[in-house]
């Protein structure tokens, strides 16, 4: 008898999509901002952050975060520095976090009304690629001690985010680093990215950045009354 | 190793469709999957992933078939699809 063949044509993500776009949903119409930042380990991502909390407190923003890491809390502990509300997933080995794992923190999180949620992923510029986890925003971010060609070396990543961060500037000369081309490589996988150059020692960059974020967040709940 | 958790989704996807199909595990013989050039999944890692899942389950008959998109412009870079299932009816006895 020969084979027959049964037309599937299903999203192989997509019960993880259908989940993080009710997320989404749900987050907005409770006036929340949702981002999700994604990079290397060692990119400068957890003192970015907590500066970046710590200038949202200073604003009168309510924030909390949610860290993912494979072990330890140590993230957690430094963010919640800031004052913000924070809780951290340890995976225990998983390499990316799943919207469902961001769902189950949230419900048994009891928080108050909050202006911004960040999702710290797991350090990784492969995995936490292809899942969605709600968020209204995706940032990526690329320290100077990396080199340029990442974007070029992990054109998926980096071709989903919406905002990328070029991190340590601090450290980009001692580095040699040549923004200009770092620039150039982030606008050949994602043409239109937004690109910031920070420092999480000298906050260069900062107040840019926050009036950004922002300026999206109003304009993200703008877009969904 | 996220090639296993994307596995693990082929597998419930695969399970949905046969059984709403009245398709039995057993006759299951191959998977079509239609991966994006930049979905990030390693193609032997998904392979043997699949595997693992299967081996000593009824749907251990099946193999994956992945067909990778290079073409960049081609389909939505991230995309990846489970295409069609193949089904290979067991003769009836009498």
């Amino acid at each position: 008898m020969e084979p027959r063949i049964l037309q599937v044509r299903t999203k192989i993500l997509k019960a993880n999509d259908t989940l993080a776009r009710k997320m989404r949903q749900e987050f907005l119409s409770r006036g929340i901002f949702v981002s999700n930042w994604v990079s290397s380990p060692g990119s400068g991502k957890t003192l970015w952050l907590e500066n970046t909390l710590r200038q949202l407190i200073d604003r009168g923003l309510q924030v909390a975060a949610i860290v993912g890491d494979l072990e330890t809390d140590r993230d957690a502990q430094r963010l919640e520095r800031s004052g913000a509300c924070v809780r951290q997933i340890m995976t225990h080995g998983l390499c990316h976090l799943e919207a469902d794992m961001i769902r189950k923190e949230w419900e048994a999180w009891d928080i108050g009304p909050i202006d911004y949620l960040f999702i710290e992923n797991v350090g990784n510029l492969v995995c936490p690629t292809s899942w969605d986890l709600g968020e209204s925003l995706r940032v990526g971010l690329l320290s100077v001690t990396e080199g340029e060609d990442k974007p070029l070396k992990y054109p998926g990543l980096f071709n989903t985010c919406d905002v990328a961060l070029l991190t340590k500037m601090d450290l980009a000369q001692a580095c040699e680093f040549d923004q200009v081309l770092a620039i150039e490589n982030l606008q050949a996988v994602r043409p239109g990215i937004e690109v910031f150059e920070t420092s999480g020692k000298t906050l260069e960059g900062m107040d840019l950045w926050i009036d950004w974020l922002e300026n999206r967040r109003k304009i993200s709940l703008l877009s969904n009354p | 190793m996220h090639e296993l958790s994307i596995a693990n989704e082929i597998l419930k996807i695969v399970q949905e469709h046969a059984s709403a199909a009245n398709v039995k595990a057993s006759d299951v013989t191959a998977v079509g999957i239609r991966l994006g050039a930049w979905s990030c999944v390693q193609e032997q890692s998904l392979q043997n992933s699949f595997r693992w899942l299967v081996d000593q389950t009824p749907f251990e008959s099946a193999r994956l078939e992945i067909h990778r998109i290079d073409e960049v412009q081609e389909m939505e870079v991230q995309e990846m699809i489970v295409e069609w299932i193949e089904i290979q009816d067991q003769k009836e006895e009498n």
